[in-house]
């Protein structure tokens, strides 16, 4: 397998595309998911480096800065969706999708590439009633929507060499033919952890960005070394038509911000899969199960008055956490915003990725203005630190995401149907030399730590310090590219690495000794059931949660039939098929429309027999998209399940914990209980010492540079909670805007600190629950009030919003705070208010945003 | 789910091909979408560009009508004829990208739609063969139907509305290319571990490919294996990645039953020699010839399987994969409640509209709060507000009907809309249990009986002036002078109640008048003395309104509760909070429109302490005094205001009824 490693992570011929490249590979011998990613390094790129690190002084004392360019840089690459070959095919043909975050409530309506690919988008206006939401994701699935001429892939973050410094690409021909790849690739032991492989799938975003910044820390290490070695061999770097230079193997063998990037990777992955999880995030829980809503209120009612009377600090605490909270994870106001137009059939499910929205949800990331949200809360009293987290998890609000199974029902005729097992004697002798490698969900074993692998390579394999390797003629045609046509014959070199490759193989076994020391006395499964104040907890069964998940996945499962017939209304299909058609054959002449045409196939009938989570039994008001999802609960459970076929209400009130679920998607992944650490990644978590300031700054700059879920990053945000000083701190920072490039490396990365102060009407709300409580009203009314309350914020809100549009009112040219009693709110709810408005109008935000 | 999935082949002769492509159709929406974009002009290469690829997919896809196919396809191949010519500057700067990153030795020209279009057919690698003229026809291997129908539709069964398109090429040309690379580097470039297996790949360029590979047993290839690949093709990496198990795992199964299908035609008799026989005999021999090598044919898999409506088959599990996965994973939507008793809001444009224009047209409107407290002055206002706000019947009595609907509508602002029930204009008097607002010609009767405590009665009364006020007509006429003359005047409504109420009764159920003058001109705004009229009117007639507000119940004011609540209001007389605050808003004097809506945020909250104090009552812990105090005194409510919470919890019990729905569904 070794010999494989660099084809699986360059190709076998040199057809890859030469700007940066993706790919993962499953392996089968040692089960592993191998993640590439390929970059290339071009001269000028060093050309450029070394004008940016010069002119900045000598480069050790400027890392940091140069990290800032380069992320700069790319951020700017991303707003254009501008690669080095992006520009020259799309100029061609501008079709605008990609718009930066502030501008898109207008823009993409006046472009119409929403409403080009949308159904009913006609119905929607800039200015109806609430923009934003629904059209985060419309505007995601238009995005990456491959129909109408429109195709745009969601961009790689690439080495700054293919732009200039103002942003626009370098003419593509003269780039790769000198420029030479490098690849990372991370290899994830998945063996017999189907639960780990899931997570791998469904986190991929979180573990990307992460790839994506050991893969700018590489560029930032590869760029100075090849620039020594040019200087070295000329004396100095003059023109652009030189080579890079061949890099000495084993040059980073001992770099010490590899090895550290590298561990730190390590480490964040580990603590992402393992961490302990809230194991009912309330919110979640209260929606999917509906049945147990009463007990989640009532649990969180007690831990509300729990903390808001231990002291009259810890109210306060409690208050300007929420206050926070709300104000910057800004996924409850879809909750509780009133449905004021059918939009809600608008969702296109299935166009877009529920899980980046469940993700974008949880960081908060639902505004005009893209924006991570995280919060920590610290305290030595890990009672207080629970409750606190409890609380907030009822704040911190996503959808759910259900992951349906589905099964084919017998169609003898389908090839989705399991084969038979009798196979010619041909085949099978065949088959037995090589096993599918795309297994299939086996046993499940509590999820161990996974075992991972890093391998940084250039052209050949080498464990992560081997970028070096001279004589490997990785892409050998920088000494003939000044004839495309060799390209292709010299690209036939073979590139098998020339070295032994039983180092690398023994260094990476190293590696794997040295990365399952750091971390011995760390409860290794994430199956710690919390020790929380929830009332139902999961039940023991539950904790081991292996047999639950693969072994029967029927148990708990109520049919929902996804196919009404199959019979398709004929006249429907005809016009469906002559619309669909029309386009092609509008303009050919030859082809008579119609039957000869298109042939109608009717499709295999299938059905969801399974959802993790399980179901609720009846859609919620204001459902799923209509169409999706007819539940058809009266059905009776058909002969797999068995003996649970008593009904939707046994099968809601079996609550599957966090710890079986935290695998399938974002929702029950991100929420962290009182753990020992920082970890980073975690939207949610509790901590008992504020002593990770630095490395959570680290990782909100890592999150502004590269983040998944959004094509730029405008300000991440970490609340911290701190009850052993009784103080709230929101740590804020704020990319800088495109425009402003002479300010580009001072106001990149600088994290502010500003102490949350409660809003009133929080406080005031908050008290009015405990006293509510106390005068013997149920939990769930107490709930109902407090979101009441926040519907009367989002009210207030609107209202900002119109007074924003008036042009009477804004003669005067209103400060944020003597609008406040005109909203008959004190000054101290504004931010709030103001945070609201910024989810689906920029216009209060931007006008604001300067007084 | 906005993906692709394709199926690709090896083809001996051509090399990697696109033989089938499955893509979603979502129906194209309303025209003005797109004609009114900025990218109409980037929209009309990309449809002639569209065009002119149908014209060659369609006839390449067609294997049967080959005479119409080749001279439909000729010119695509030449780089002389006008219309490829023409067709050549929309794909040029792909074609080039194509050509720079495929390294091929192909020179633009040839990238004319015939070779970028034929992302499916296999007129590109043919060209870059040293004899492209030898074998310009389409690709065996292509997707073909026995009934000869060039494309396969679906509709999706969970939505109508999505449809799905397979075709041996996509329906879109931008996704030539795209296709056409990712079809070329699957099966030439990416390896995978073992002989069969996935690969995901990408870049931002070219979009991200989820790409199985496998090879299918043919007794007549070349090592007795077809190399084909399924191909998932998609612009969201991360969406891809999520669900690539679940594709992997189908892809798998349509993967190993075609395996099975082509097993099947293995005849395992077969002696090692007469295998040699056949391999010396078929093609494997005959791929050596040279006369073989060019021309040879690829093997359509419906010959390969021996299964003619193979591509319908696969088709079918395309989409079933497709729109399968497209659900796997499904967010859960929680909304908030319906709009309805939001309705300022809902309406925003509409009223907006009606603000600009409505100004201008009226002469004169009682349309806000505002303005009826300006009319009526505080005291009166706040009772009739009073009256409202507790339950008691309001009725608005006059004879313009436009007047009494803005009167009753600027009522409803303060009232939850379940507890406004509104007649606008009425012909007779309705009970109050039928309505609360009620509003009446003028020239209706109040029926006698009623208590006075528990309705309120406005009459507006319009006096028009002529230069003469002696001309006015009688029976609307009001003396402007004591208040006897007005009791006098609505005798006819009004006798038989104050002759039969206790003395008592009738001094409560005090009649008040107000006049006001009404006018033309907004700054001739005087009192209303009948001498000044001459001079006002300009020339006008000039209108006089006069409101009479008669019986209703007085607000609890600063006499009752000075006691308790006097260090807050020292001055002016201390109505219920709800009011004062009511007051508080209109005196900031806003914008109708904000005016209106911050009203709403006003009611909102009550109508929300409302409910508490409902499931308080509900709770049994109302009469508790000391509950009800605590409750009071965190709700920030006054005690005077009890009376309104009651009468709000009306709307609280409606709104707990459909909560209660709502959670017994959800």
């Amino acid at each position: 397998i070794p010999s494989l490693v660099p084809k699986l992570m360059f190709g076998t011929t040199p057809l890859a595309y030469k700007g940066s490249t993706t790919r993962i590979h499953l392996l089968t011998e040692p089960a592993q998911i191998m993640l590439t990613k390929t970059f290339s390094i071009h001269p000028n790129d060093i050309v450029a480096f070394n004008s940016a690190s010069t002119r900045r002084g000598s480069f050790s004392s400027n890392t940091s800065s140069n990290t800032a360019e380069m992320s700069g840089l790319s951020g700017l690459s991303t707003v254009s969706g501008i690669g080095d070959f992006r520009s020259m095919s799309r100029a061609s043909r501008p079709i605008p999708t990609f718009i930066p975050d502030p501008a898109y409530t207008r823009d993409d309506f006046r472009n119409g590439s929403i409403s080009s690919s949308m159904p009913n988008s006609s119905s929607m206006r800039p200015r109806a009633a609430r923009p934003g939401f629904s059209i985060r994701r419309l505007r995601r699935a238009s995005q990456t929507s491959m129909e109408n001429g429109t195709f745009n892939p969601t961009p790689l973050p690439s080495s700054f060499s293919h732009l200039d410094s103002m942003g626009n690409a370098k003419p593509a021909l003269t780039q790769a033919a000198k420029s030479k790849s490098f690849s990372i690739a991370v290899f994830i032991d998945v063996s017999n952890n189907s639960r780990l492989r899931e997570f791998i799938f469904s986190h991929f975003a979180l573990i990307e960005s992460r790839l994506h910044h050991l893969q700018a820390l590489c560029l930032e290490l590869l760029l100075p070394a090849c620039r020594n070695r040019i200087m070295l061999a000329k004396g100095g770097i003059s023109g652009s038509t030189r080579s890079i230079p061949d890099l000495s193997r084993l040059v980073f063998q001992q770099e010490i911000r590899l090895i550290e990037a590298v561990a730190r990777f390590q480490q964040s992955l580990y603590e992402l899969y393992s961490a302990p999880r809230i194991q009912s995030p309330l919110w979640l829980n209260m929606n999917t199960y509906p049945g147990r809503k009463a007990a989640y209120s009532a649990s969180f009612m007690t831990e509300l008055i729990h903390i808001m009377e231990e002291s009259p600090s810890s109210a306060q605490l409690v208050s300007a956490a929420i206050s926070a909270v709300l104000s910057h994870h800004m996924s409850w106001v879809p909750t509780i915003a009133p449905v004021d137009q059918p939009m809600n059939r608008d969702h296109p499910q299935g166009a877009y990725d529920p899980l980046w929205a469940q993700l974008s949800d949880l960081y908060g990331n639902i505004g005009t203005s893209s924006r991570i949200s995280r919060t920590i809360v610290v305290g030595s009293s890990s009672s207080f630190v629970r409750r606190l987290l409890y609380i907030l998890s009822y704040l911190i609000r996503c959808n759910e995401v259900f992951q349906l199974v589905t099964e084919i029902k017998d169609d003898p005729e389908s090839l989705l149907n399991k084969p038979k097992p009798s196979r010619s004697p041909y085949d099978i002798h065949e088959d037995q030399e090589n096993g599918s490698p795309a297994t299939m969900m086996r046993a499940i074993s509590i999820p161990k730590r996974p075992r991972i692998d890093t391998v940084v390579t250039r052209g050949s394999v080498s464990r992560l310090t081997s970028i070096g390797e001279p004589t490997t003629p990785t892409l050998p045609h920088h000494q003939s590219s000044h004839l495309p046509n060799d390209r292709v014959i010299s690209s036939s070199v073979p590139r098998r690495p020339l070295f032994d490759t039983t180092r690398p193989r023994m260094d990476t076994k190293d590696s794997l000794s040295t990365e399952s020391t750091p971390y011995p006395s760390r409860p290794t499964t994430p199956t710690t059931i919390e020790s929380k104040p929830d009332s139902d907890r999961a039940s023991p069964e539950y904790s081991n949660g292996s047999h639950h998940h693969g072994t029967n996945g029927h148990h708990h499962h109520l049919r929902v039939d996804t196919m009404r017939s199959r019979t398709h209304s004929s006249d429907t299909l005809g016009t469906d098929a002559s619309r669909s058609n029309k386009a092609d054959s509008a303009h050919d002449s030859g082809c008579p429309p119609g039957q000869d045409v298109l042939m109608n196939v009717p499709l295999p009938v299938s059905r969801v027999f399974c959802s993790f989570p399980p179901f609720p039994s009846s859609p919620p008001s204001g459902s799923p998209a209509p169409g999706i999802l007819p539940t058809n609960t009266t059905n009776p459970v058909n002969g797999v399940q068995g003996g649970t076929t008593t009904g939707a209400t046994t099968t809601e009130e079996k609550i599957l914990p966090a710890d079986v679920l935290f695998c399938k998607s974002y929702g029950r992944s991100l929420m962290a209980p009182y753990c020992d650490h920082y970890m980073p990644d975690f939207a949610l978590m509790g901590v008992p010492k504020c002593d990770f300031l630095d490395p959570m700054e680290a990782d909100m700059r890592d999150t502004m540079k590269h983040f998944e879920i959004s094509e730029r990053v405008a300000s991440t945000v970490c609340i911290v909670a701190d009850a052993n000083t009784w103080k709230c701190n929101v740590f804020s920072a704020r990319a800088q805007q495109p425009f402003e490039t002479d300010r580009l490396h001072l106001s990149e990365g600088t994290v502010s600190m500003q102490s949350s102060v409660p809003s009133q009407f929080l406080d005031e709300t908050l008290h009015q629950m405990v006293d509510l409580g106390r005068s013997g009203l149920t939990a769930e009314l107490c709930l109902g009030y407090f979101e009441d309350r926040l519907l009367q914020l989002y009210q207030c809100s609107r209202l900002l919003s119109s007074m924003v549009r008036n042009k009477e009112m804004m003669k005067g040219r209103p400060t944020l705070d003597s609008m406040a009693p005109l909203l008959g709110l004190h000054r101290s709810d504004m931010t709030l208010v103001l945070s609201i408005c910024s989810t689906y109008d920029d216009l209060v935000t931007r006008i604001f945003a300067d007084l | 789910m906005n993906a692709l999935i394709a199926l690709a082949v090896w083809c001996q002769p051509h090399g990697p091909v696109t033989i089938l492509t499955t893509q979603h159709r979502r129906p194209v929406s309303s025209s003005s979408c797109t004609s009114s974009t900025s990218s109409t002009s980037s929209h009309s290469p990309n449809q002639s560009q569209s065009s002119g690829n149908g014209t060659t997919k369609l006839s390449t896809s067609t294997s049967t009508s080959t005479s119409t196919s080749a001279t439909s396809l000729s010119p695509s191949h030449g780089t002389t004829s006008p219309s490829s010519s023409s067709l050549d500057d929309p794909i040029n700067p792909q074609a080039q990208t194509l050509d720079h990153q495929k390294k091929s030795k192909r020179s633009p020209p040839q990238h004319s739609p015939g070779g970028g279009g034929g992302g499916g057919s296999c007129s590109s690698p043919i060209s870059s063969r040293p004899s492209p003229t030898s074998n310009s026809g389409p690709c065996e291997c292509q997707f073909s139907v026995p009934s000869g129908e060039k494309s396969l539709h679906s509709v999706d069964p969970t939505n109508s509305e999505l449809s799905y398109i397979s075709q041996p090429a996509p329906v879109d040309s931008s996704l030539f290319a795209p296709i056409r690379i990712a079809c070329i580097r699957s099966l030439n470039a990416e390896t995978y571990s073992g002989r069969e297996g996935a690969v995901f790949f990408g870049d931002g360029v070219n979009g991200y490919v989820l790409s199985y590979m496998f090879t299918v047993y043919d007794a007549q290839s070349r090592g007795h294996r077809v190399k084909y690949t399924i191909m998932t093709m998609m612009t969201d990496r991360v969406y891809l990645v999520a669900s690539m198990e679940y594709l992997i795992s189908q892809f798998q199964v349509i993967a190993s039953n075609l395996q099975s299908m082509a097993n099947a035609l293995y005849v395992p008799q077969q002696s090692p020699a007469a295998r040699s026989m056949s391999y010396s005999s078929s093609h494997h021999r005959g791929s050596i010839m040279p006369e073989n090598m060019p021309t040879k044919k690829g093997r359509p898999l419906t010959e390969v399987l021996a299964k003619p409506d193979i591509f319908v088959q696969l088709h079918a599990a395309f989409v079933s994969v497709l729109s399968n996965c497209g659900q796997r994973l499904t967010e859960r939507h929680v909304q908030g409640r319906p709009m309805n008793d939001w309705y300022p809001f809902a309406a925003e444009d509409v009223e907006v509209a009606l603000i600009e224009t409505g100004d201008q047209e009226g002469p004169t409107t009682v349309d806000s709060l505002r303005e009826l407290r300006r009319v009526l002055g505080p005291q009166k206002f706040n009772c009739l507000i009073w009256n409202s706000l507790v339950g008691n019947q309001v009725i608005i009595r006059g004879e313009e009907p436009r007047i009494v609907v803005e009167i009753v509508r600027s009522l409803e602002d303060v009232l939850p809309k379940e507890c406004c029930t509104v007649i606008l204009d009425s012909a007779t008097y309705e009970q109050s249990y039928t309505c609360n607002i009620l509003g009446l010609d003028r020239s209706v009767p109040i029926p006698p009986d009623m208590d006075p405590n528990d309705f309120i009665l406005l009459d507006l009364c319009l006096t028009t002036f002529t230069r003469r006020p002696s001309a006015t007509p009688s029976p609307t006429t009001v003396q402007n002078g004591d208040s006897k003359d007005q009791a006098l005047v609505y005798q006819a409504d009004w006798s038989s109640t104050s002759s039969r109420a206790p003395n008592g009764l009738a001094s409560a159920m005090e009649k008040m008048a107000l006049e006001e003058e009404s006018h033309n001109n907004g700054p001739h705004s005087r009192p209303s003395i009948p001498g000044l009229l001459y001079s006002a009117g300009g020339g006008f007639q000039c209108q006089r309104r006069i409101y009479l507000l008669q019986a209703g119940e007085e607000p609890p004011d600063v006499l009752v509760d000075e006691k308790d609540q006097a260090q807050n209001h020292s001055t002016s007389p201390y109505y219920p909070l709800y009011i004062e605050t009511i007051n508080e808003i209109l005196d900031l004097k806003l914008p109708k429109s904000i005016e209106t809506k911050r009203l709403a945020v006003l009611r909102e909250e009550w109508i929300s302490k409302a409910k508490q104090f409902h499931n308080l009552y509900k709770a049994g812990c109302a009469s508790d005094e000391s509950v009800l105090s605590r409750f009071l005194v965190s709700m920030k409510v006054n005690r005077q205001d009890l009376k309104i919470l009651r009468f709000f919890t009306r709307c609280a019990r409606v709104t707990s009824h459909t909560q209660k729905y709502i959670q017994a569904s959800g």
